[in-house]
């Protein structure tokens, strides 16, 4: 199988200032002063894999180990200080509750902006609408301003949006427990029609038990560096045991 | 093949292209052509006049600063009665070769008034020569009008050459006299060369951006063209929904893109009418131009600037090119500019401006402002990532600058020495091309239009130099 997601010895570094300086007169002062401070963080540390095409790769590891630098390294959010990141095919991020969205627009109109936004045509957008109307179950409330919705609604309509479209690369950070049960099971099963369906999933959650279930593989990230890559169960069991 | 195929296909594509880059450059040559090749121009008079005696054959040299001699003038006397005969007009060259002569009843001139004689056909060639016109006065004679200083504009200058023989002697004197004719500006001619380059070199660029494609290559053109194909739906929707979401909650809506420049207006005009109106020509149109151009550069540079930091919740989730964030604001930006074009030509319709084929040339003052907002844009989107300041600094900076353009004030009142600072300011430009558009109804020289695409192009290039060397950095800094 062809890999759709390679990561090749990937570092990431933050230089952080230590006056973090975003005013003109602090940035001239720390100038003047003859040397800005910086402190580098490593977020990531020669980081290497590939994912498969149709491969749900869960990631796990701890707060602060790296987790959602590596997908917005992935999703091109981040430029790698070192390293290549090579995706063959169109990456689409969950997108958090509504940040793609225009709290002025309808729920209709904030579909083809969101979609725009993933990078589809209107075309496609069109013959996908009908779909992702339904999936979300919104009804008649699409029309109005998404500014009136509740966040239930608003998760509802993002996913419907993010999963109905069937991206190449679906990159799912930590949103699955959104909506009422019956909308939470509809979703998981939506996830596991479009994971046999082909899409490539990376997922990060710190629930064991859903990365379990899901994932093919996982993939266990600490310090910015990858402790561990295999199968879910075995990843999963040496990750609790820490 | 059917048509749509054929549309679709490159061939067809580069045709298409073709056919409508060369009937644009044909309209614009229909458009410019005449006032690109001839300009009218008329040399100054003498003031301070002396009477010559009548029966004397004056003779007054003069250097033609025209191509083309089409008329002159010359101011007769007659003290009580009129007198007959014809008085013959000579021109010569430097080596006394007669090139024009004409006789002219005396009975038709009149007296102390500029007479134009027509020169037909016109003397060609003519710029920078030195010439003499010769009048012999009829019968009984004839007395002229001659001085000893030119008056240049505002100003009198005294001539320093004895430029007038009477009877063969010469008076430290000039005739009072006006040459008239046209310029030949070799503009007109360089369109159609200038716009081949153009095109062969835009082909050129087509064929081979579309070899790299199919090979998979990566090159800066290949980028922009996978670029637009993929992100042009999302940025029209941005412009769309910018558009939308500004005037949404407001009752009239759109109608405020034509007030808003409207009722500017009539502030100024009340402001102002009493200062300025007596030096300016159709003044509510001059300040009208201004303001709606003025008012474009100041929304479209504001929303630029705020567009990477206002959608820093989206930077930091989605990958996009980010000049999509700057390149829709301006854009949803300039579809009130065009909005309020509709008060412009109202206006001019209202103070009675008739509209001339010059108005066409509104898309270039459309295009060049807006490659000057998108540079700028770029530029300062950019610098507010990096320093929060920048947005407060260019609120002062706009202002400054809608003072050091001739928005509401005429520009005869810059002082001299500080005009090579104006040129360099875009929006005075801008505001000479627009103006010269729709109150003169005739195109700007070449060199005005170079002026225009330098200190608009400039802009531009800077801003997309330093936006994409620093994009990267974007996200670390939200």
């Amino acid at each position: 199988m062809d890999s759709i997601i390679s990561v090749q010895d990937v570092s990431m570094h933050f230089r952080m200032d230590k006056n973090h300086t975003t005013s003109l007169k602090e940035w001239v002062v720390s100038w003047l002063k003859g040397k800005q401070q910086y402190e580098t963080f490593q977020a990531l540390n020669h980081v290497s894999f590939e994912v498969q095409k149709g491969e749900i790769l869960g990631i796990v590891g701890r707060n602060g180990a790296g987790k959602s630098t590596l997908l917005k390294a992935i999703s091109g959010i981040y430029r790698p200080t070192s390293g290549k990141v090579i995706t063959a095919g169109r990456v689409a991020p969950m997108l958090e509750l509504g940040s793609g969205f225009d709290p002025e627009l309808s729920g209709h109109d904030n579909i083809f902006l969101n979609g725009a936004i993933l990078g589809f045509s209107e075309e496609f957008l069109k013959t996908k609408y009908d779909d992702i109307v339904a999936f979300s179950e919104l009804g008649d409330f699409i029309y109005q301003p998404t500014k009136t919705y509740s966040s239930g609604m608003m998760m509802r309509l993002a996913f419907s949006v993010a999963t109905i479209i069937e991206p190449e690369i679906l990159i799912v950070d930590e949103i699955l427990a959104v909506g009422d049960a019956p909308f939470q099971e509809k979703s998981r099963a939506r996830m596991m029609e479009l994971m046999s369906g082909g899409t490539t999933v990376l997922f990060v959650s710190h629930n064991l038990d859903q990365i379990r279930t899901m994932c093919d593989r996982a993939l266990w990230l600490d310090h910015g560096e990858v402790r561990m890559i295999g199968e879910t169960k075995e990843v999963c069991d040496a990750y609790e045991q820490m | 093949m059917n048509m749509a195929q054929f549309r679709q296909s490159f061939g067809g594509k580069l045709l298409l292209f073709s056919l409508a880059f060369f009937a644009v450059i044909g309209l614009f040559y229909w458009v410019v052509a005449e006032d690109w090749t001839m300009s009218a121009v008329e040399t100054d008079t003498v003031s301070q006049s002396i009477l010559l005696p009548a029966g004397s054959v004056a003779q007054q040299e003069f250097d033609s600063i025209v191509d083309g001699l089409e008329w002159l003038s010359v101011t007769p006397h007659f003290e009580t009665s009129h007198p007959a005969g014809t008085a013959t007009f000579t021109i010569c060259d430097d080596q006394g070769v007669q090139l024009w002569q004409k006789s002219v009843d005396v009975s038709e001139l009149e007296s102390d008034r500029e007479n134009v004689i027509r020169i037909e056909p016109y003397l060609p060639d003519m710029q920078d020569r030195s010439l003499a016109l010769r009048v012999e006065p009829g019968e009984t004679g004839m007395a002229l009008w001659a001085g000893t200083s030119v008056s240049a504009g505002k100003f009198d200058i005294n001539v320093k050459t004895e430029g007038l023989m009477v009877n063969g002697e010469a008076l430290a004197a000039n005739l009072v006299m006006k040459t008239g004719g046209h310029l030949l500006l070799s503009g007109a001619k360089y369109i159609w060369p200038v716009a081949a380059v153009l095109w062969a070199a835009m082909m050129g660029l087509c064929v081979i951006t579309r070899r790299d494609i199919n090979s998979k290559k990566n090159t800066l053109l290949t980028k922009v063209v996978r670029v637009y194909e993929q992100y042009r739906y999302l940025i029209k929707q941005l412009v769309v929904r910018d558009f939308r979401v500004k005037y949404k909650s407001s009752s009239l809506g759109v109608a405020w893109s034509v007030l808003n420049p409207l009722l500017t207006m009539v502030v100024y005009l009340f402001v102002f009418s009493t200062l300025f109106q007596s030096n300016v020509e159709y003044f509510p149109v001059y300040l009208l131009s201004g303001i709606v151009l003025f008012n474009s550069f100041s929304e479209s540079t504001n929303l630029g600037l705020n567009s990477i930091v206002g959608n820093s919740a989206l930077i930091t989730k989605v990958y996009m090119p980010k000049m999509i964030y700057p390149l829709s604001k301006v854009l949803s930006s300039f579809i009130n500019l065009c909005i309020s074009f509709v008060p412009l030509l109202l206006v001019m319709l209202i103070v009675g401006i008739p509209f001339k084929k010059s108005l066409l040339l509104l898309p270039v003052v459309i295009v060049l402002l807006f490659m000057l907002c998108l540079g700028m844009s770029l530029l300062l989107a950019t610098m507010n990532v990096f320093f929060r300041d920048t947005q407060f600094l260019w609120g002062v900076m706009v202002m400054l600058l809608n003072f050091l353009s001739p928005i509401f004030y005429p520009e005869s009142i810059i002082p001299e020495q500080f005009l090579f600072i104006y040129r360099l300011n875009p929006i005075y430009q801008l505001l000479f091309f627009i103006r010269s558009i729709i109150i003169n109804g005739v195109s700007p020289t070449p060199a005005s239009y170079l002026y225009c695409i330098l200190t608009s192009a400039v802009p531009l290039l800077i801003g997309i130099w330093i936006f994409r060397r620093n994009q990267d950095r974007f996200v670390l800094y939200l």
